[in-house]
C-alpha cells in the first residue's frame, strides 16, 4: 500500500469508527457481525428512487424517540423485500407508503418476531439497473433552498447492496439531524467515490468493508455539508 | 369486478359441450406432458376428468381446455426436446415404444441441467408451435390408449386456442395488483396472491424463463369472459401453485373451484414419472390381459371404477393389478345387469334424467364430482338412474366420432 492509499484507509477507518461510536458499539470485524435486535422491513414493488429516497427520510423522521433509539443501536438494520404494499394492507399495515404506493416501510420489529405476512415476500435480488447519473428531489415552494448532494459509488453493487448503503445513509443522516426529511436533495451516482473528496467534513459518510471480501474499507456514500445561508 | 379485457385469439376457444343454457363451465386441467409413459397416476387423472366432464355436461355447458402445446415451452418439455437433439440426433422416434421414451426422459432428468440460455432456441421453436418427433410419437401412442380407454376425445390435447401474448397477460396482472414485476435485470417476476396469505410465486425466473403457470394463465385469461365457473384440475403436489392461480382468476372476476387428484402409488411408492417406477404399469402392460378376459367395455368401466372410486379421493393404497381385475369383474356384472349399458346414442330425455339427478348432488360446487358419480353407479337406491348414468359414463351421450365436427 502506498502512502496515499494508507492515509486514505486511515481516514476511512476513522469514519467507520465514528459511525460505530454513534451506534454505541465496537466496529464490526466482518460485515456479518453487525448484530441487530431491531429490524425495519422495506417492501418494494420495483426500484422507485423518488419513493425510496423521500420515504426513507420521512420514515426515519417520524419514528418515536424510543424506536429511533433501538433502531440506532441495531445499526439501522433494514431488510428489503419484493412485494406489493397494496396487498399487505389488511394483514400487516405499513407504517409509511411512498412513491405512488410502490414502496412501504414496516416496523421497526424485534428481529426474531417479524410479522407473518412478510414471510410471504421474497428478498430483493438481481443486478443494479442502469441509473441516471443525477436525480433531483426538489422540495420547498420557493425553490431557493439549495440542494444537498448525496454521492453514491455504485461500482459492482447488486441492487440489494445499493439499497443497503443508500438506506443507511438516508436514515442515519435524518436520525442524526444532518439531513431534513423535506430538504432538496441531489442524488449523484458515480462508479467510485473519491475518499479525499469526503475529507472536508461531510455531513455523513458511509464506510464499510469492500464487497466480495476484498481487503480494506470502501467509501460508499457521502453527503455534502449543511449550507448555512 | 370487471372481466379482463384480453380478446380471445382468432382461432377461438374449443366448442362447449353439454346442456345449453346451463352454467358455462371452463374445465382447465394441467396437462400430462407428452414426454413419458402414461402411468396409473395419469390414468386416474385422465379418467377422473373424463367422468367429471361427461357427468357435468348433463346439466351444464362445459368447455374442456386441454392443449399440450400450451406447455411445450416449459423446461419439462422443451428442455427434454433440447436434450434429445443434443444426445440422440439420429434416433428413429417413430419406432420407439412408450417405455423407450420413458427411459430417455429419466436419463434427461439425471443429466446436468443446462442454463436457460442454452435451451432458449428450443423454447422459441416450441412456442412457435413446433412438435418434436418424440412427442408426436407419444401423442400417436396415447391416441391409441385413449381409444382403448373410451375417452371422450381420443385426440385429446392436440388442438386448442392460442395463448395470449406473455406481455399482455403480465401487464393485466400488474394493473390488478396480482403480479410483482420489478424492472430489475436478474430479478424474477412473481404472481402475487399474498392478499390471500400465499407466498409470492415465481412465474418468470431470474434467467428470463417463464414456467408453466404463466403458460396456463396465458391460455385461461382470454377465455374467462365467456364462462361463469373455472374448474382447475391438478395433482396434489401442485396445490399451492393452483391456489395461487385460483386467487388470480377470482380477482379477475370469475368463480373458481380446484379439483385435486392425488398421485397413485405403485408398490407402495409415489414417485414422479421422471424417476422411473412406471415399468410394468403402463397401459400396454395393463390392458391386454384384462380385455382378453372381460372384453373392452368391462375393462374401460372397471378401470374407471377402480381408479376413481376404488382408490378414492386420497389414493392411500397402492395400485394393484389384483384389485383392478376384481373391479373389471364387478364392471362386467354391472354392465350385464343394465343391458350392457344400453346400445346406441342416448335420447335427450335420458340425458336430462341424469342431469336432474346429478345437478343437486353437484350443488354449490357446480360440477359433478367423479368419485360421487362412480359410487352412484354402484348404488342400490331405486331413485338412482343407474342405466342412464352408465350410458353417460361410457360416452353414449356423444355422437359417434366419425360424424362429429372437428373442434379447433
Amino acid at each position: 500500500m502506498n502512502p496515499t492509499d494508507h492515509r486514505r484507509q486511515e481516514r476511512l477507518a476513522e469514519l467507520f469508527a465514528e459511525r460505530s461510536a454513534w451506534v454505541g458499539r465496537q466496529p464490526p470485524s466482518t460485515p456479518a457481525e453487525e448484530t441487530a435486535e431491531t429490524t425495519v422491513l422495506v417492501v418494494l414493488r420495483d426500484l422507485d428512487l423518488p419513493g425510496l429516497v423521500d420515504g426513507a427520510r420521512e420514515f426515519a423522521a417520524r419514528l418515536a424517540e424510543d424506536e429511533a433509539e433501538a433502531w440506532r443501536r441495531s445499526w439501522t438494520r433494514a431488510r428489503f423485500l419484493f412485494g406489493n404494499p397494496a396487498n399487505l394492507a389488511g394483514r400487516s399495515p405499513a407504517r409509511l407508503v411512498a412513491g405512488r404506493g410502490g414502496t412501504a416501510w414496516l416496523g421497526p420489529f424485534p428481529s426474531g418476531r417479524l410479522p407473518g405476512p412478510t414471510r410471504l415476500l421474497k428478498p430483493v435480488s438481481g443486478e443494479l439497473p442502469p441509473l441516471p447519473e443525477v436525480v433531483e428531489f426538489p422540495h420547498g415552494e420557493d425553490g431557493t433552498t439549495p440542494y444537498r448532494e448525496l454521492h453514491v459509488g455504485i461500482r459492482d453493487l447488486t441492487l440489494a447492496e445499493y439499497l443497503v448503503h443508500l438506506h443507511h445513509t438516508l436514515a442515519e443522516s435524518v436520525l442524526r439531524g444532518r439531513l431534513g426529511a423535506g430538504e432538496p436533495l441531489r442524488l449523484i451516482h458515480r462508479p467510485d467515490l473519491d475518499a479525499d473528496a469526503a475529507r472536508t467534513g461531510p455531513a455523513y459518510a458511509r464506510v464499510h468493508y469492500a464487497p466480495g471480501g476484498a481487503p480494506g474499507l470502501r467509501l460508499y456514500t457521502w453527503l455534502s455539508p449543511e449550507t448555512h445561508p | 369486478m370487471t372481466p379482463p379485457t384480453l380478446a380471445p385469439t382468432p382461432s377461438g376457444p374449443p366448442a362447449a359441450e353439454g346442456r345449453a343454457g346451463g352454467r358455462r363451465i371452463l374445465l382447465a386441467p394441467v396437462t400430462v406432458s407428452p414426454t413419458k409413459p402414461l402411468t396409473p397416476t395419469h390414468l386416474k387423472y385422465l379418467l377422473s376428468l373424463d367422468l367429471l366432464h361427461r357427468a357435468t355436461a348433463t346439466f351444464s355447458e362445459v368447455t374442456f381446455l386441454y392443449r399440450h402445446a400450451t406447455y411445450a415451452g416449459s423446461r419439462q418439455v422443451a428442455g427434454f426436446w433440447d436434450h434429445l437433439d443434443r444426445h440422440h440426433p439420429d434416433l428413429a422416434y417413430e419406432a420407439l415404444g412408450e417405455e423407450d421414451i420413458g427411459e430417455l426422459y429419466s436419463a434427461y432428468h439425471r443429466a446436468e441441467r443446462l442454463p436457460y440460455a442454452a435451451i432458449e432456441p428450443m423454447v422459441r421453436r416450441a412456442e412457435d408451435g413446433w412438435t418434436h418427433p418424440v412427442s408426436a410419437r407419444l401423442l400417436d401412442l396415447w391416441e391409441g390408449h385413449y381409444r382403448l380407454l373410451g375417452l371422450f376425445d381420443p385426440e385429446l390435447g392436440r388442438t386448442g386456442p392460442e395463448p395470449a401474448p406473455e406481455a399482455e397477460v403480465l401487464d393485466l396482472l400488474v394493473r390488478r395488483d396480482l403480479c410483482v414485476r420489478p424492472a430489475v435485470p436478474g430479478a424474477p417476476v412473481f404472481l402475487d396472491a399474498t392478499a390471500a396469505g400465499l407466498p409470492l410465486r415465481v412465474v418468470v425466473g431470474a434467467d428470463g424463463q417463464a414456467n408453466y403457470l404463466l403458460y396456463l394463465l396465458r391460455e385461461l385469461v382470454p377465455l374467462l369472459d365467456g364462462h361463469d365457473l373455472v374448474v382447475l384440475a391438478h395433482d396434489t403436489e401442485l396445490r399451492t401453485d393452483y391456489q395461487t392461480v385460483a386467487h388470480v382468476l377470482r380477482a379477475l372476476g370469475v368463480e373458481v373451484r380446484l379439483f385435486e387428484v392425488p398421485r397413485v402409488a405403485v408398490n407402495g411408492v409415489v414417485q414422479s414419472t421422471r424417476a422411473g417406477g412406471w415399468r410394468d404399469h403402463t397401459m400396454g402392460a395393463l390392458a391386454g390381459p384384462l380385455i382378453e378376459e372381460f372384453g373392452p367395455d368391462a375393462f374401460r368401466l372397471g378401470l374407471r371404477l377402480y381408479l376413481v372410486a376404488g382408490l378414492g379421493r386420497t389414493a392411500r393404497e397402492s395400485f394393484s393389478l389384483r384389485h383392478l381385475r376384481r373391479w373389471a369383474r364387478r364392471a362386467s356384472a354391472l354392465l350385464a345387469a343394465h343391458g350392457d349399458g344400453g346400445q346406441g346414442r342416448m335420447t335427450a330425455a335420458e340425458v336430462d334424467a341424469v342431469g336432474r339427478h346429478l345437478a343437486p348432488l353437484a350443488g354449490r360446487r357446480g360440477y359433478a364430482d367423479p368419485y360421487q358419480v362412480a359410487t352412484e353407479l354402484m348404488s342400490r337406491d331405486p331413485e338412482v338412474p343407474v342405466a342412464e348414468l352408465l350410458g353417460v359414463v361410457t360416452g353414449r351421450t356423444e355422437a359417434p366420432r366419425a360424424l362429429r365436427e372437428r373442434v379447433g
